[in-house]
């Protein structure tokens, strides 16, 4: 009974724990959670789910008494996922939005499973977040939502505000992550391979690496067949690899670890994209929760590009305005190409290319807060609040 | 899906747990020249058949598609062969005459990069050739 009391205490001390700008991070993350799952969305066509053999249909088993949907339903539910991505983007009905945004969005993922893919990753984007973010007050700050309760004269939450109300469910989704990854090691060891056969990870590189070439269009870098070929880099990989992803669990014990891993996972991420063609372009979704985006934002934002004159609008202009940029994204996004366009940033950034697009700012992220401990003996990050 | 990996959504990562992966000696994949109505023609994979990605890069769809339709049996020919055609023309948003199915094959070489020449395959073979009669047939018996 003592250590479940211990456990216990620990576990609320670590749920309740403030952090710093914990209100004016959600708040951000809500809006880049949105532009990334908006960008997600520009790259594909659910109506083409109306053209798969119904024969193929192979729900999963908490859905298999479903069927598959009339055509229609597919872009339906898409233009209605975009709407909401749109409203929440913008905070307004944040609640609404989320809970709209994890129906439509888990809905499309349950029959693109059932008929065309099954995929894991693609729950934490469609899944994971909006559940978690569901329980959330990610639209308190950055938001119509508040600009709505300032016109009302009703209180509004400071972005610098640290209680933990605003950052639990992101704690809650390094759990899932964290245990994501430990389930990874876990099968690693009890399948053997990756313990007991030292060429696994060199043969898997060389083999992967010409399937992706072929299969999906992601080119050979020539570090894979390198790497494939040479029995020490392969080895290093291989148990490298096991050791990150079974340490990744600490990130839910220390913040020294939480620090260390949270950076190095891009980079991990980065290279299964460079070698394998594996990028778990979804899994952005929530490693996009973690930073201190308020900081991030407050440093480098540019003054001029501060929606500052949004609190000057009324009400009814914030409300006119959400809803109705809302419906005309919705509207537009199967019958041209301009949002999809805007949204999928022209095509500047694909599967291919969109870690190595984050790992510039991933460097900035690790060497900035050593920079400015040697600097000006600055407190660590982890050390802080 | 259940076991494999949990019960989706409550999922667990057991990708690339085990397996029996070699390095290839040699490697193939199936392209479609196809002719569409204006006569224009376009080579397509079957990676463009589908948006909806897979993100770990085996576009398992676009391939079950294509080997249901080109290399099964007369009865998935029958069947699928349709459904390849109306989703290729979905693709290209245009009707489409005639498609064939050409199998590239070429020889990998790690020694060289990169170890494939994409643009040289050693071997290309013609699988399959049909029209859109096809599938007007199977589409008016719907």
């Amino acid at each position: 009974m003592k250590i479940v009391k211990r456990l216990e205490h620990r576990y609320v001390s670590w749920l309740t724990r403030p952090a710093q700008n914990a209100a004016g991070r959600m708040g951000l993350y809500r809006i880049i959670y949105s532009l990334f799952y908006l960008w997600f969305l520009s790259h594909m066509q659910f109506a083409e789910l109306s053209l798969v053999p119904t024969d193929l249909w192979d729900p999963t088993v908490l859905f298999s008494r479903l069927s598959p949907l009339p055509g229609i339903a597919y872009p339906t539910m898409e233009i209605l996922l975009v709407i909401a991505l749109v409203l929440l983007l913008v905070g307004y009905k944040t609640r609404l939005a989320t809970l709209t945004t994890l129906l439509m969005g888990f809905g499309l993922a349950i029959f693109r499973t059932g008929l065309l893919t099954q995929e894991r990753t693609i729950l934490t984007t469609t899944f994971y977040v909006p559940l978690f973010m569901l329980l959330s007050n990610w639209g308190a700050t950055y938001s119509i939502d508040a600009l709505l309760r300032q016109n009302k004269g009703l209180s509004t939450i400071d972005p610098k505000d640290s209680s933990w109300r605003y950052i639990w469910p992101a704690r809650g989704l390094l759990t899932v992550i964290a245990l994501l990854f430990l389930s990874a090691t876990i099968t690693k060891c009890i399948q053997i391979d990756w313990l007991a056969n030292p060429r696994f990870v060199g043969d898997f590189v060389l083999h992967k690496g010409v399937e992706s070439y072929l299969r999906n269009g992601f080119p050979i870098h020539p570090l894979g067949p390198q790497l494939g070929r040479t029995d020490a880099l392969a080895m290093a990989t291989q148990y490298g690899v096991l050791l990150f992803e079974g340490a990744f669990v600490l990130v839910l014990f220390s913040r020294l670890a939480q620090a260390i891993i949270c950076r190095i996972t891009p980079i991990f991420h980065s290279m299964n994209t460079l070698l394998l063609g594996i990028p778990f372009i979804s899994v952005v979704s929530i490693y996009a929760a973690f930073p201190d985006w308020q900081n991030i934002y407050e440093t480098f934002y540019p003054n001029a590009l501060k929606l500052t004159d949004l609190a000057k609008l009324s009400s009814t202009t914030l409300i006119t305005g959400s809803v109705g940029l809302a419906l005309a994204v919705g509207a537009l996004w199967n019958t041209t190409p301009i949002p999809r366009q805007i949204f999928g940033l022209f095509d500047l950034f694909n599967y291919q290319t969109l870690w190595f697009a984050i790992l510039p700012f991933v460097f900035i992220w690790i060497f900035r807060p050593l920079w400015q401990h040697f600097k000006s003996a600055i407190p660590y990050p982890w050390e802080r609040l | 899906m259940a076991l494999g990996g949990g019960v989706w959504p409550f999922i667990w990562w057991e990708m690339y747990s085990s397996g029996n992966y070699t390095p290839p000696k040699r490697a193939n994949r199936i392209e479609f020249h196809v002719q569409d109505s204006d006569g224009h023609e376009h080579i397509l994979r079957p990676m463009d058949l589908y948006t909806i990605d897979d993100d770990s890069s085996r576009q398992a769809a676009g391939y079950q598609l294509t080997y249901r339709a080109i290399t099964g049996t007369d009865e998935q020919k029958a069947i699928y062969q349709p459904y390849l055609i109306r989703q290729i023309a979905f693709v290209l948003d245009t009707e489409i005459q005639q498609i064939e199915a050409w199998q590239n094959s070429w020889k990998v070489d790690f020694e060289n990069h990169p170890p494939l020449d994409i643009e040289q395959p050693v071997q290309t073979v013609l699988l399959d050739s049909f029209n859109t009669d096809v599938i007007n047939t199977v589409l008016a018996n719907e």
